[in-house]
């Protein structure tokens, strides 16, 4: 717990009480105290990504207080909050939040200087065993505060403000000429990102207006990394760039207004943005000079919605977003061929959505939406134009069955760069290529009887990639899902889900290599949950999760070899619970949480650290881990 | 006994419907309030639920509970107490007589004025006659406010798998809600999400991507998704494939990444074992070193 955390939680437990023994406050809430115990084994970082789940006292503390219109509510136990206000005048919150994401374990590296700035070859390349061992993480505090002011009026102010703070280190891979050509560092994790809001409005069931401000600052403490690159070469501390400062505005508007006539609204919706900075280029490179990055999206919106029967329900929209980069033009140092390209884009689309209601239990709806696409700055393409359209059918007609049908088709008509040459054989990324995508959905609940449910849903679509030459060329997925929920009053709930998709990729190369490569995934995944409440007093609850990948890559030509295993992981989790109701306030909790994860890639099989002539530091490598979990939670209701 | 003619039979019918569609809204007019505590003589298991919520704590600290009680939302319930059936009263789930956007108007009575919820009639959810009730509790628990990400679950099986995939975002920990992105209630972007572009909400918290950089990586700058699946992935780093094979959708360089390019195969690659391309452009989001490499996103 840090100080931040401690301070919080300071603050908010003397703010709590000194208001509630001030006033007769009426209040409710939960207390709960125990303790976990984890016995791990494997990659303990994959295995607490998110959570820890260490052995340690555990508890939580959720306490509502009401007096006339006041509220407050103070929870401490994922987060540290303290909200409250009065009922349609004021709200407000102070929060803090403490997330640590684990990335990778027992990292190593030859370097000294560890989570500075400075990289120093320590000279022991050779011996991994040596290295200086570490963990990849990244630990973001966040403490922030906001409130709303209205006054029991239509009128209302906004304000807040948050910071987050951000350490650790990640995984920087980089190149470097000489004996050590690739290699992975330890790179700091030094940020701050203060953010500020405000916003006021004016809302009425016919008219809704708002209009914010936010602010953010973007500051990192290590923009540069410097690192001896090749000190037998005399290439020492050599600069990498790291996340850059910034900061950053945007002012945004929006009106929602419901007439009378059509049972219609109408809605606006204006913003625009600015993130800039400004770099000391020769921190990494001498003799460069600085760049100063300006980047202006502008954005607006309309929708029409209307029912001028009460059969149809239509809407009318048009979208508009535009990127504009005035950042400088930089040449590089070392090469006067290149220059930096300002990438800018704008988008507008133009559609509509209508439903018809064929009868009270049947409904069709379609939708068609246009969307041009400028790119500027881009060498394959200048834009693409897309056409969408999709029709749907739903029927209610019995009463425990409800059937839906969906089909989906866009049209991408792209437009290549023809200034650069190649491109006008066709030669473009997909994401900007022709492309004819068509879809299909269908889906089904079932209401077999007054306690047993079944949903089934199956979906389809295939991407082709018409006008590219080489790489990416198609991509088709299906997906099958199905629900079943079965329930005994007084004698136990269950639900099962069970998944399926398949996904393939295609791949061509026109290149020397001439090949092509196709991978297909296979996941799936299923659950039960059953809960069973005994004696008045009890309930047992079993949680079971499973889900799988088979992946796998084929070559067309006999000289490749095809992968087997791409990224193939297996996930298990077992939670057994069993709540004892002790008697009105107290209640008990014992649990039992097992989890496994295996993880098979031919890609990461047998990892090494000195491959040739480069260094890796182990990011990402076996990341298999299994966790038995046991807690104990006694609960005070009041 | 006179047989009836078709013609007369079919007049009678007709008739029959419409004085019943004449007279159904004169009796509708026609219920009045009846106050809570007759409500309360057959569903008094409901009260205590909902006066201990935060939703009864505000309508009594309005005035409304006293004012019209239960009927505030039910409507007036004279004809449900001459005839206790669901025709007769305004009631609230999938198994309602009334209609989805009868049963959303009694809660947009008072919500609607809501930056919130505002675009709640153009929304997917509203075309797709979800309930306000199929996600929010009025009578049971503190909050009327759905458990996320349950609630969603409960509808978007997808996202649930995807969401407990190798890779992912802590929503299984309860650190990101579904509504932390998307507005469920209806927004003016695509799939509902909190800002004006996928980009722009996730720089919300990846405040380190958003650049601006000196070296564009242009997909990048375009669309977060091209490369990243939020909900979860299979493959690291929530990518929607996994590198060399995603960066090799756009760039063919290098060669051949077979099985004989990784750790175990005859000739091992830097371009294909490990984090792949990753492994010397590790600047994929974008660059900031003014040299060639930079140029790369080697440095």
């Amino acid at each position: 717990m840090t100080y931040r955390k401690v301070f919080s939680l300071i603050v908010a437990l003397c703010t709590f009480p000194v208001t509630l023994i001030a006033a007769p406050f009426e209040y409710n809430g939960q207390l709960g105290l125990g303790g976990q115990v984890l016995s791990e084994s494997g990659d303990s970082a994959k295995g607490q990504e998110y959570q820890d789940k260490d052995s340690a006292v555990i508890g939580f503390v959720d306490v509502n207080a009401f007096k006339g219109s006041y509220y407050l509510h103070f929870d401490l136990g994922k987060k540290v909050e303290l909200s409250g206000g009065r009922f349609n005048d004021f709200k407000a919150s102070i929060y803090y939040n403490d997330l640590r994401h684990n990335i990778s374990q027992d990292a190593r590296t030859h370097y000294l200087g560890l989570d500075s700035n400075r990289l120093v070859d320590s000279g022991n390349q050779a011996d991994p065993s040596e290295w200086t061992r570490f963990n990849y993480y990244v630990e973001h505090e966040t403490f922030g505060i906001d409130t709303e002011w209205s006054f029991n009026t239509p009128f209302y102010v906004e304000i807040g403000a948050e910071q987050r703070e951000s350490d650790g280190r990640l995984p920087y891979g980089s190149y470097s000429s000489g004996p050590s050509a690739m290699i992975e560092l330890p790179a700091p994790v030094d940020w701050t990102t203060d953010t500020a809001f405000l916003g006021a409005g004016y809302r009425t069931d016919k008219l809704v207006m708002t209009l914010r401000a936010d602010v953010s600052e973007f500051d990192n403490d290590d923009e540069v990394l410097f690192w001896d690159a090749d000190v037998t070469n005399g290439v020492s501390n050599q600069g990498l760039s790291l996340a850059p400062d910034s900061d950053y505005y945007k002012v945004a508007g929006q009106m929602v207004w419901r007439p009378d006539t059509w049972a219609s609204s109408l809605a606006l919706r204006a913003s625009y943005s600015q993130h800039d900075n400004s770099l000391d280029l020769y921190k990494i490179e001498a003799g460069a000079g600085k760049f100063d990055g300006e980047v202006n999206n502008t954005s607006f919106d309309a929708a029409f919605n209307f029912s001028p029967i009460d059969s149809l329900d239509a809407k009318v929209f048009l979208k508009y977003f535009e990127r504009e980069n005035d950042g400088d033009t930089v040449t590089a140092v070392d090469d006067p061929t290149i220059t930096n390209s300002l990438n800018e884009y704008d988008s507008t689309s133009v559609g509509f959505d209508l439903g018809y209601a064929l009868t009270k239990s049947t409904s069709i709806n379609g939708g068609f939406e246009y969307t041009d696409t400028s790119l500027d700055g881009r060498s394959d393409a200048d834009g693409y134009e897309d056409t969408r359209l999709y029709l749907q059918w739903r029927n209610r007609s019995f009463k425990s069955l409800e059937l839906r049908a969906k089909v989906g088709y866009l049209d991408r008509d792209g437009d290549p760069n023809k200034e650069n040459s190649g491109v006008a054989d066709g030669e473009r990324a997909y994401d900007v290529a022709d492309q004819e995508r068509a879809s299909a959905e269908l889906a089904a609940m079932f209401m077999v009887s007054d306690n047993i449910d079944l949903g089934i849903d199956l979906g389809w679509w295939d991407a082709e990639y018409d006008d590219t030459d080489f790489n990416l060329t198609d991509l088709e997925h299906f997906e099958a899902f199905v629900t079943v929920g079965y329930y005994e009053p007084e004698m136990f709930t269950s639900s099962l889900y069970f998944g399926y998709e398949y996904d393939e990729t295609d791949m061509t190369s026109d290149s020397g290599d001439g090949y092509k490569e196709e991978k297909e995934f296979d996941t799936y995944a299923y659950g039960i949950n059953v809960e069973v409440p005994l004696f008045d007093v009890l309930v047992v609850s079993v949680l079971w999760d499973h889900s799988w990948v088979d992946g796998d890559a084929d070559f067309n030509r006999a000289d490749l070899v095809d992968f087997n295993d791409v990224d193939d992981y297996t996930i298990k989790t077992l939670e057994l619970k069993c709540d004892y109701n002790f008697s009105e306030t107290i209640d008990f909790t014992v649990g039992y949480i097992y989890e496994k994860y295996e993880f098979d890639d031919d890609q990461w099989d047998e990892y090494a650290y000195l491959p040739g002539d480069s260094t890796l530091s182990g990011a990402y490598s076996d990341q298999d881990f299994e966790n038995n979990i046991g807690y104990f939670l006694a609960k005070y209701r009041f | 006994m006179r047989r009836m003619s078709l013609f007369r039979l079919v007049s009678l019918a007709v008739t029959g419907c419409l004085a019943l569609l004449l007279t159904a809204p004169v009796l509708a007019a026609e219920a009045s309030y009846v106050g809570s505590e007759t409500c309360l003589g057959c569903h008094d298991d409901l009260e205590a639920g909902f006066i201990a919520s935060l939703h009864g704590k505000a309508w009594a600290a309005e005035g409304v509970y006293e004012e019209n009680g239960c009927e505030a939302c039910h409507g007036p319930g004279s004809a449900h107490v001459d005839d206790p059936s669901k025709e007769t009263i305004i009631t609230f789930g999938e198994d309602s007589m009334h209609s989805a956007n009868q049963q959303s108007d009694a809660c947009l009575a008072c919500h609607s004025a809501s930056q919130e919820i505002a675009l709640w009639d153009m929304g997917i959810h509203a075309k797709r006659d979800v309930l306000c009730s199929s996600c929010h509790s009025i009578h049971k628990g503190y909050s009327p406010l759905a458990a996320m990400p349950e609630t969603c679950y409960g509808c978007h099986l997808d996202v649930k798998i995807e969401a407990r995939k190798a890779s992912r975002h802590p929503i299984k920990e309860g650190e990101i809600g579904c509504n932390d992105c998307h507005n469920p209630h209806g927004t003016l972007s695509k799939a509902q999400i909190r800002d004006e572009s996928t980009n722009q909400l996730c720089y919300q918290c990846h405040a380190d991507k958003r650049g601006p950089f000196l070296w564009e990586h242009a997909p990048v700058e375009k669309d977060c998704s091209s490369c990243h699946a939020p909900h979860g992935s299979r493959h690291k780093k929530l990518l929607t494939q996994r590198v060399p094979n995603l960066c090799q959708s756009c760039h063919e360089r290098h060669g051949v990444y077979d099985k004989d390019r990784v750790f175990t195969g005859s000739d091992p690659s830097r371009f294909a074992y490990g984090r792949s391309c990753v492994n010397c452009h590790q600047n994929i989001h974008g660059s900031w070193a003014p040299n060639r490499r930079g140029a790369k996103f080697f440095k």
